[in-house]
């Protein structure tokens, strides 16, 4: 346990560290060089000499391997250089965008200190940017510096506008690690980003930018789109393969790191083509993941004495629908018994937050073939986990403990975990900013699994989610690739803490609710047929019907989702023949 | 206002942070010659662009940054595997018996106690500054004290130093 005396530094023991640094100064000649700008050979050993050997080898197949590369690229340039015409049904050419000429990649490892207080895999950081990079130094004028950035945002808050752009004056703590971000995307890449808000409807992406877009002169290099509404974008044939970008000389983006949403834009990319990308970037990634709010007056006033500390049920693993409807269920009965009728255990309602049950449960719509990477949809009714699903769901909400609001909307639920009316409600993180107006005590928790065999706790991001696409006739490729990774990895180590502090109660100061965030965080995923939904004709209703009965939504509309995943998945094999 | 490096302005730059990258370099690699190199990889690493930074704070966030990186790198190195013994490390210097005690206890803490020890108490950063370069939470800092501090204190005692 920390003690805040082990911070003073007037002790014995400190003191005398502090006078050994005084004694540990550099060589006086190793000094004069560093000031001279020139290394000092003095004390070359074997090792160094074998280093600089290998070195110098791997210098020469550089060179080699550049050389041969480059008059590839220009036999294709010269071949290509005629087909400008960007209405076209065949996939985009590569355009010949300001070439950016990346230097080897020999920017030192980050530093591993950390351990495992970070979120996730602290030493995969930026590992696709060579350390020299900066467009700063190519000679490109101010436009050539400049990403320019597509939004759109929805009528509920700002998140979007709010991942790219901070306030002048001041402001949270978001407000300035997002200054500091773009900041230091300006003093390292020497880019500057330039935010427009394309449309104030979901929808509207398409609606506003679709001709451009298709005519090839549409004036922005990334669109962020809110997904749902946004990713069917990708059909028309003009959006990047985000996942190698390496003809374009950009191969900045480094899908594997973990400030990209990992297992999501995988679910969501289509025969191993990255189209759209999201992650810690977008505060919608982070605002809109599905999780479980759990107040925590209730629970210590009926529960905690016999059940133990919540967050102890997650740790062990056995955070599961059954044990959330125990839980709920108990809940509401002590509550009646001590006259507080207005108590109940769960509340929801069977709209949005549906979404994040069934994803926690680790349901699945369409499955991939591991090799051709082909899709199938699963609907089978009588498949185990349906009706293991139903199951559950019915002993979570079946219960007089749970009430069900019907608002579609999701505000009276939410006015009812926030007045402390709820023992438990799941839904979007950023609900939360409404429970700190009214000072609700309450701590956040993953979505319950299925049952106790599930190995891992699963969620779901809201389909409001921003995903991020790079245009294919952009004249900045490289910095856009660039602006993206470098945007979303800083965004993953400073923005992120500070949102996602202001949205769960002692994030930075306990160890277990951040572990809670954590685990919630390394189960997002999705499923291609959700997140292309509104291609495919709302499948997301599957689930959001769930009051229906699952039989009855299946029966009335499996033909028609296999006709439209056929057809659309037929759209997207058009842009990728191979 | 961006701050970017003239010719004039190395010397300054090179006499402010030369003592912090010097010893948090052989700190971290416990090896004399390890740390002339890493030293000299970040002052040229430094010079060779035309770095700006935004400000103070930032180039001695960058350096000190830059410098457990070349650590890391050089350490990972097979062939770099080799290191002095700790006997060897202090005889480099010249301290008092006490210091060269307090010294080898340090250089024998994991570094995930060594480092945060050697920002805290001998570079001097406060605790916030510290965990952001480290990447680690305030309270992990803290805790890391916490814990190196004992652990020292722990082999001083054992080596019947008590400071």
């Amino acid at each position: 346990m920390f003690d805040e005396k082990d911070l003073d530094r007037t002790d014995a023991l400190s003191q005398c560290l502090t006078e050994i640094g005084g004694e540990m100064l550099p060589p006086p000649d190793l000094v004069k060089a560093a000031k001279a700008g020139v290394r000092l050979h003095r004390r070359v050993r074997t090792a160094t000499h074998i280093r600089r050997f290998t070195g110098a080898v791997a210098l020469y197949a550089a060179c080699v391997a550049l050389l041969l590369g480059s008059v590839f690229v220009l036999a294709y340039v010269f071949e290509n250089v005629q087909s400008t015409s960007p209405v076209s049904t065949t996939p985009p050419i590569p355009p010949t965008s300001t070439t950016v000429t990346t230097q080897p990649p020999d920017s030192p490892p980050p530093e591993t200190e950390s351990g495992p207080e970070y979120p996730i895999r602290p030493d995969h950081f930026l590992e696709k940017i060579p350390d020299d990079l900066n467009f700063a130094n190519m000679g490109l004028d101010e436009a050539g510096l400049t990403v320019r950035i597509a939004y759109v945002e929805g009528t509920k808050g700002v998140y979007t506008k709010r991942s790219f752009q901070a306030d002048v004056v001041g402001g949270t703590l978001v407000n300035n690690a997002t200054k500091d971000r773009n900041q230091l995307l300006k003093d390292q890449l020497g880019l500057q980003i330039s935010a427009t808000m394309v449309s104030d409807r979901i929808t509207g992406m398409q609606d506003e930018l679709g001709a451009e877009l298709a005519a090839g002169n549409c004036p922005y290099d990334i669109l962020a789109g809110y997904q749902y509404f946004g990713v069917g974008i990708a059909q028309m044939g003009y959006m990047l393969d985000l996942s190698d970008l390496s003809s374009y000389d950009a191969d900045f983006i480094d899908l594997s790191a973990p400030y990209w949403a990992n297992a999501y834009n995988e679910a969501m990319s289509y025969k191993g083509t990255y189209y759209w990308i999201t992650g810690d970037i977008a505060l919608r990634y982070l605002g809109s993941a599905y999780c479980t709010f759990v107040n925590n007056e209730l629970y210590d006033t009926y529960l905690s004495a016999e059940y133990g500390p919540i967050f102890d049920w997650v740790k062990k693993g056995d955070w599961t629908m059954d044990q959330m409807a125990v839980l709920a269920a108990e809940c509401y009965t002590r509550a009646q018994a001590n006259q507080a009728t207005d108590i109940y255990g769960f509340g929801y309602e069977p709209n949005d937050s549906m979404d994040g049950l069934f994803f926690g449960a680790g349901m699945k719509l369409t499955q991939r073939d591991r090799d051709t990477k082909a899709l199938t949809l699963i609907l089978d009714q009588t498949d185990e986990t349906y009706q293991a699903f139903t199951n559950q769901w019915l002993a979570l909400t079946g219960g007089e403990g749970s009430k069900r609001y019907s608002d579609m909307d999701g505000e009276a639920v939410m006015g009812a975990f926030a007045r402390g009316n709820l023992l438990f409600t799941t839904n979007q993180l950023h609900y939360a900013d409404y429970y700190k107006v009214f000072e609700t005590d309450y701590s956040v928790l993953p979505m319950p699994k299925l049952n106790a065999d599930q190995k891992d706790y699963l969620t779901t991001i809201h389909n409001s989610c921003t995903v991020f696409g790079i245009y294919a006739f952009s004249p900045r490729i490289p910095q856009a690739a660039a602006a993206l990774e470098f945007l979303c990895a800083h965004s993953g180590r400073s923005v992120r803490e500070h949102f996602l502090d202001s949205l769960v109660p002692d994030y930075k100061d306990s160890a277990s609710q951040a572990e809670m965030i954590d685990l919630l965080y390394q189960g997002v995923t999705t499923d291609f047929a959700v997140v292309w939904g509104h291609s495919t004709d709302a499948i997301i209703d599957l689930f959001r019907d769930y009051k229906k009965g699952v039989d009855n939504t299946v029966s009335r509309n499996r033909k028609k989702w296999l006709d439209n995943l056929d057809k659309f998945t037929q759209s997207l094999d058009q842009l990728n023949p191979t | 206002m961006d701050l970017k490096q003239t010719l004039d302005d190395r010397e300054k730059i090179v006499e402010l942070y030369s003592a912090t990258v010097w010893r948090i370099a052989f700190a971290r690699t416990r090896r004399e010659d390890a740390a002339e190199e890493v030293f000299q990889e970040v002052f040229l690493r430094l010079f060779k662009k035309d770095r700006t930074f935004r400000e103070e704070e930032h180039r001695k966030a960058w350096i000190i940054r830059t410098t457990l990186n070349y650590c890391k790198q050089y350490m990972t190195a097979a062939f770099q595997s080799n290191t002095l013994s700790l006997d060897e490390v202090s005889e480099t210097l010249s301290l008092t018996e006490e210091k060269k005690g307090v010294l080898e206890a340090l250089l024998r803490l994991p570094a995930q106690y060594r480092i945060p020890i050697q920002l805290y108490f001998i570079e001097g950063f406060d605790a916030d500054t510290c965990a952001q370069i480290l990447n680690l939470r305030p309270g992990a800092f803290r805790t890391r004290i916490s814990r190196g501090k004992a652990m020292l204190k722990e082999i001083l005692k054992g080596e019947g130093i008590y400071v």
